[in-house]
């Protein structure tokens, strides 16, 4: 092998170590509870090959070692009844109220079959509401319907 | 995109439980969810955490699938407006000031635990928070009046 070709890896080598002497150095000015969780990253990174672990501990490391700053405000919710969202609303008021009739269920007999409150089910019916998955597997299995009849897209 | 704030004690209708709780999100969640939310899913979303505001104890809601995740919360979602989208909301309940602290978005690739990344990066929001380090929260300035926070103050924006 000539000198040729092992030069860069050793250069390689020089860099990493650079490298890892300055991470090592800003781990060492974190405070204590993020360096704490670096080290737990590290080792995570070590024990895992799954594609969607390693991305999340990476990006982890990033937001500890970048400081990104943050403010706080009021969660802001938008208009009602409006595209995408409303015709979901309108196919889900249909698809519960017709299941209910066809049960002779009133909406206070489908609330204690369902668990869920009374006006939850009548905001739904009403297309005031967008239930969420989990409010939709409740109203099948009390109205014994696949949930699937209640969002088309609706594998489990 | 119109927005109203959602505040404690308002009322929509007669047949509607009024919010018990504020809802508050951080500028770096807010930022996660326009990244992987089309406007409809994010009013969706944001519907799901309204109704959260409403019940008694956010962390054990009746109509969505909240789960515990060292200290913070989880809520999980899919299908109808989000599609294939599987997601997860993370969230802190901050019981002095009344005040559920949106935290974090995520879009899961499988139905798996969440993965370490993210319990640690939201852990650390949720830390920063109750230090005061995101701005003047009631909660925070709680926790800095009892002597619980190290962080630097920065206005809210």
């Amino acid at each position: 092998m000539s000198t040729m070709e092992v030069m860069p890896v050793a250069e390689g080598q020089r860099a990493m170590a650079l490298a890892i002497e300055i991470v090592a150095d800003r781990v060492g000015r974190l405070a204590a509870e993020d360096r704490e969780s670096m080290f737990r990253l590290f080792r995570g990174l070590g024990e895992t090959r799954d594609e969607e672990e390693v991305s999340s501990i990476l990006a982890a490391m990033r937001e500890i070692l970048g400081g990104k700053p943050s403010g706080l405000r009021p969660m802001v919710a938008g208009e009602e009844g409006r595209g995408t969202l409303a015709r979901w609303r309108a196919f889900v008021s249909a698809k519960v109220l017709a299941a209910r009739k066809a049960a002779k269920l009133t909406q206070v007999q489908l609330a204690r079959r369902s668990g869920l409150p009374q006006s939850h089910i009548s905001r739904i019916e009403a297309g005031r509401l967008s239930p969420s998955r989990a409010t939709l597997e409740r109203l099948a299995e009390a109205l014994e319907r696949p949930l699937v009849d209640f969002d088309p897209s609706g594998e489990r | 995109m119109l927005r109203k704030e959602v505040k404690i004690g308002v009322r929509e209708g007669d047949d509607i439980p009024a919010f018990r709780w504020n809802v508050l999100i951080l500028d770096l969640a807010f930022n996660e969810a326009m990244e992987l939310f089309e406007a409809d899913q994010y009013e969706h979303v944001a519907e799901q955490i309204k109704e959260l505001a409403r019940g008694r104890d956010p962390s054990h809601p009746i109509g969505q699938r909240v789960d515990p995740i060292e200290g913070l919360f989880e809520f999980k979602d899919k299908g109808g407006p989000l599609g294939r989208k599987n997601i997860r909301v993370f969230f802190g309940i901050d019981k002095a000031s009344k005040d559920i602290v949106v935290l974090g978005v995520i879009q899961k690739q499988n139905e798996g635990a969440t993965p370490l990344g993210d319990r640690e990066r939201m852990a650390r929001r949720w830390r920063k928070y109750r230090a005061g380090d995101y701005g003047l929260s009631p909660g925070g300035r709680q926790a800095k009046r009892a002597g619980k926070s190290g962080g630097e103050r920065r206005e809210r924006k």
